[in-house]
């Protein structure tokens, strides 16, 4: 120990030691007079020589305008057509970031003639930018332009946005303002709407697609995705199909790749007939025949997403084994280690896609993925196992997936998680009794490790649901003591989300008829008895009394994991306290009102006049804005005077959160 | 518009900066709340203490997970908010922010690292260039530096102080006299309080190795205690690879709440759990996962994206 504060103190040593001097001449070279208003700075700074005075006024402009619009906006006006012409790209684009918000300024407290300051002074200055000669600036010029879009009444859309996108197609002289164009072909069809999107925007798409630059083809490959979903199947079939085959077999591959991109929204908006008959053979083009390898792996990327879009039944056999081959170097062009991870990524779609009863063509490449020895395919495995669980059913889950969940069990935390997090979700597709019993030791493992709290927190945020899954025995045995332990943990989340699952064991505890039980388990022991008459007489003295005492034991430990409950409200940490109230909080919408109100609500009610204020904070929040609101306790008196006594705390705290609604 | 202190602790959250006029108002508001604090601040139990998080800001969020949030719970930290960790803006800028909201749930003490000087040097001055592109935020924040409170005292028995004990300060009256207001001088009991160490193996005040402030011995906390009543001294500003030290027989207690300090030292820290004075609790904890990841935002409703 004494070790590592000589470490500190060494290096601590020269914290002292090197005392620089203060840079004060740096330092006030850049200082801006903040005494001076808002306005009045920004007025001052606007035309400074130092780009940071003017970078530091232009980032406050949305706050002047929201603030002042009356005195400030035919000021900034004048500051923004300067500022516009601005010699540094940083200015120019910190300046079309903030112009969407000042238009809506312009729009909201400007009227009519703030509309008209935005359609002729501001939205030209935006358009304008979009093809600036830096392409940070263009970039966010673009993401500008959409927002202006947004504030422009529809009847002036066509003649205000559509003349400039035309002037930018149909520019000859830079290809860079074509390629603009085509990318404001995508960010404003959303915006446009179908009909102007169809009408205007659709001829921009097919002049594009045949521009002579192929930066421009590719601009447009890579932007058909919102103009298809706009334009919906029928016209995306008719209309753009087409055009997308057409550059599907363009010269550049650069084009070509654009198009794989896009392979799986353009897919999404086409008839299952075209679908199946064109775009499988795009996709066997790109991975086949197509001699670069960067249209062969973005293919590749893309397929599962892409079998996701068909019907189970029309995925053929050989699409299949496109995917599966995603793992085995040996049988594509360009194997790449990232498709691994795509494939396994996307499995548990492809397996939706195509059914439980195809899962022979899929498993082994599920058993080879759960081996991989990058922990990043497994973890993306472990998250989904419980997905292929569900789709597999309990028969199929136990022999094909168990012990790759007890795999993930024993891998890194990273891996771990994965299962972890979907617990439940997995012992769910397991056979009830023996074998989810199996997994009780693990969890007990898990909620008494005192290094992993997010694991713990995983599993009390779980246990609640997982008293359905096991046998009254279990959950009074194993179950209920977990969370009992959980709702002591030392990190308050675990202790937050273990008071989340309390309401479904109380459910569980009360609703178990344990009289049922009882004549369930002498039904057992008479038919044990009259299969074996030769000890009738033994066991029909013994049985009565073993389920007696059996009866006994259940009805104490009910009791006693109920009183461990309540404890929690009269216990002498606070926290404990608070976790009480969490409890009462969520319980309210899950068991009986008027067992809640004999059983629960007296201590609860008690903690009103608890001595710490924290206490009082949590019930002052929980009664005023969840209980007192409860159809059955809406009028309840006693917490009505609780509430009201509450609210004349002398703490500033607990008067606010018990007025919150 | 006035000013939101919810909204201002949301964004906080999500490690998102304030604007730079923001600032300038938490800063204005917070010295005139400190100004009107003691030098030693009065504090009742129940009360979580931390020590230095040096700008670990996903660390400081692990903290609240752990703890419990403000104000559900009541928490004293301990000083050095900033310098050396990369979210040394957004980890003050949080505290100031919720110290304002919770006035009587939250108390910010001094450590040597709020000065003007130190944090030219250990990167605050730099990050807030970096990230509002001049030096103003820095000017605020340093400037309400010098209005923080030095010491605390809980329940009448628990002694709580940035680095330790000074020569020139004896008793707690001496230190409730002192002129707080003021850039950390290098000499004095100010400094004192902030940079001294508590040795196990050298009786008396000698000379400290860091160039500032003095360390001491058994005798003098035995004697600090005996003569002002109290029971067991508070303090942090030394790296504990166990995230907390204790000392001279259960006297003096060492909080350290940056894990893996500097993203490289691979330590525990700890935050303590003080229930009332003799019901004390360290609740130890490891680097938050987004401490070395970046965070992901991507919470998705419904079916996860490999479902698309």
């Amino acid at each position: 120990m004494s070790d590592f504060i000589g470490f500190l103190s060494n290096q601590s040593s020269n914290e002292f030691g090197s005392q620089e001097q203060y840079p004060d001449e740096g330092v006030n070279d850049y200082v801006i007079d903040d005494s001076l208003p808002l306005l009045v700075k920004i007025q001052k700074y606007a035309s400074s020589g130092i780009v940071l005075h003017r970078l530091y006024v232009v980032r406050e402009f949305s706050e002047v305008i929201q603030q002042e619009f009356e005195q400030a906006n035919a000021i900034l006006l004048t500051i923004i057509d300067e500022l516009v012409n601005d010699p540094e790209p940083v200015i120019r684009q910190a300046l079309v970031e903030q112009i969407p918000q000042i238009s809506s300024c312009f729009l909201q407290s400007g009227g009519d003639e703030g509309y008209t300051k935005i359609l002729h002074s501001l939205l030209p200055h935006v358009a304008r930018l979009t093809t600036d000669s830096n392409p940070q600036v263009r970039m966010s010029a673009v993401e500008a332009l959409q927002e202006m879009a947004k504030l422009i009444k529809t009847e002036d859309q066509e003649t205000n946005l559509i003349p400039f996108l035309k002037s930018l197609v149909n520019d000859s002289t830079d290809e860079e303002h074509r390629v603009q164009a085509a990318n404001l072909c995508h960010n404003l069809s959303p915006i446009l709407g179908v009909h102007l999107t169809k009408q205007s925007i659709l001829p921009f798409v097919i002049k594009l697609a045949s521009d002579s630059s192929f930066r421009v083809r590719k601009a447009m490959a890579l932007n058909l995705g919102n103009i298809c979903q706009i334009l919906g199947t029928k016209d995306t079939t008719e209309i753009l199909l087409p055009v997308y085959l057409q550059l599907a077999q363009d010269e550049m591959w650069i084009v070509r790749k654009g198009c794989a991109e896009v392979l799986v929204i353009v897919s999404q908006n086409i008839s299952p007939i075209e679908r199946y008959s064109k775009l499988i053979n795009v996709f066997e083009q790109f991975v086949v025949e197509d001699s670069s390898r960067w249209v062969n792996n973005t293919a590749f990327q893309n397929l599962g997403p892409f079998i996701a879009t068909f019907d189970g039944s029309q995925v053929t056999p050989k699409l299949i084994r496109y995917f599966t081959d995603m793992i085995n170097p040996s049988s594509i062009k360009f194997p790449d280690s990232d498709l691994i991870t795509r494939c396994a990524f996307n499995f548990p779609a492809v397996l939706m896609t195509i059914g439980q009863a195809r899962w022979n063509e899929l498993k082994d490449t599920y058993i080879t993925l759960v081996s991989d020895t990058n922990w990043k395919v497994r973890r993306s495995l472990s998250h989904s196992i419980h997905e292929i669980a569900k789709i597999l059913g309990q028969n199929e889950t136990k022999q094909s997936l168990l012990s790759s969940f007890n795999l993930f069990l024993q891998d890194l935390d990273e891996v771990k998680v994965g299962v972890i997090k979907n617990f439940y979700d997995f012992l769910l597709c397991l056979d009830p009794g023996q074998l989810r019993e199996s997994y009780i030791p693990i969890i007990s493992t898990i909620v008494s490790d005192p290094n992993k709290w997010r694991f713990r927190k995983l599993i009390a945020k779980q246990l609640g649901k997982m008293c359905d899954l096991f046998s009254f025995r279990i959950v009074l045995n194993e179950l209920a003591p977990f969370l009992i332990l959980l709702l002591n943990d030392s990190v308050c989340k675990v202790r937050n989300y273990a008071a989340s699952s309390v309401g479904n064991l109380i459910l569980k505890i009360l609703n178990y008829n344990i009289e049922q039980h009882q004549q369930q388990q002498q039904q057992l022991n008479n038919n044990s008895n009259n299969n074996n008459n030769n000890s009738n007489i033994n066991n029909n003295t013994s049985s009565p009394s073993t389920t007696e005492n059996e009866t006994q034991i259940l009805t104490e430990q009910k009791d006693q994991i109920l009183n461990q409950i309540k404890q929690l409200g009269t216990n002498q940490a606070y926290y404990n306290r608070q976790v009480y109230i969490k409890i009462c909080s969520y319980l309210i919408d899950q068991i009986d009102s008027s067992y809640f109100e004999a059983n629960f609500l007296p201590t609860l009610l008690n903690l009103t006049k608890d001595p710490v204020p924290n206490v009082r904070i949590v019930i002052g929040e929980t009664l005023s804005s969840k209980i007192s609101k409860h159809d059955y306790f809406s009028s309840n008196e006693a917490i009505q005077n609780a509430l009201s006594n509450l609210r004349v705390d002398n703490d500033r705290d607990v008067l606010y959160f018990s007025n919150v609604n | 518009m006035s000013l939101n202190l919810d909204h201002c602790i949301e964004k906080l959250q999500k490690c998102e900066i304030l604007p730079e006029s923001t600032v300038k108002e938490i800063t204005d508001r917070m010295k005139e709340l400190l100004i009107s604090e003691s030098n030693v601040q009065e504090i009742k139990s129940p009360v979580t203490v931390v020590g230095d998080v040096h700008g670990q800001f996903y660390d400081v969020l692990e903290i609240f997970k752990i703890g419990g949030k403000c104000p559900d719970t009541n928490y004293l930290f301990l000083g050095d908010y900033v310098d050396r960790g990369y979210h040394s803006v957004e980890t003050i800028s949080l505290l100031t922010c919720l110290k304002l909201r919770y006035p009587s749930r939250i108390t910010l003490l001094r450590g040597n690292h709020e000065s003007r000087q130190i944090t030219q040097i250990y990167g605050f001055y730099g990050e807030c260039m970096r990230k509002y592109g001049n030096p103003n935020v820095w000017r605020y924040f340093t400037d309400m530096f010098d209005y923080l409170s030095v010491s605390a005292i809980i329940d009448d028995a628990l002694f709580c102080v940035h680095g330790g004990l000074s020569p020139s300060a004896l008793s707690i009256d001496q230190i409730r006299v002192l002129d707080r207001f003021q850039e950390v001088p290098h000499e004095g009991p100010l400094t004192d309080l902030m940079w001294a160490d508590p040795d196990p193996d050298k009786d008396g005040f000698n000379e400290s190795t860091r160039g500032a402030g003095f360390t001491f011995g058994a005798d003098i906390v035995q004697k600090f205690l005996h003569n002002n009543k109290m029971q067991h001294i508070l303090r942090a500003h030394q790296l504990c690879m166990d995230g907390y030290q204790v000392l001279f027989d259960n006297k003096l207690s060492t909080i350290w709440s940056a894990p893996n300090y500097s993203y490289r030292c691979g330590n525990l820290a700890s935050i303590m759990e003080v229930n009332s004075p003799s019901e004390r609790f360290f609740n130890t904890y490891s680097s938050a996962p987004e401490s070395i990841f970046k965070p992901s935002q991507d919470i998705t409703k419904g079916l996860p994206d490999y479902f698309m």
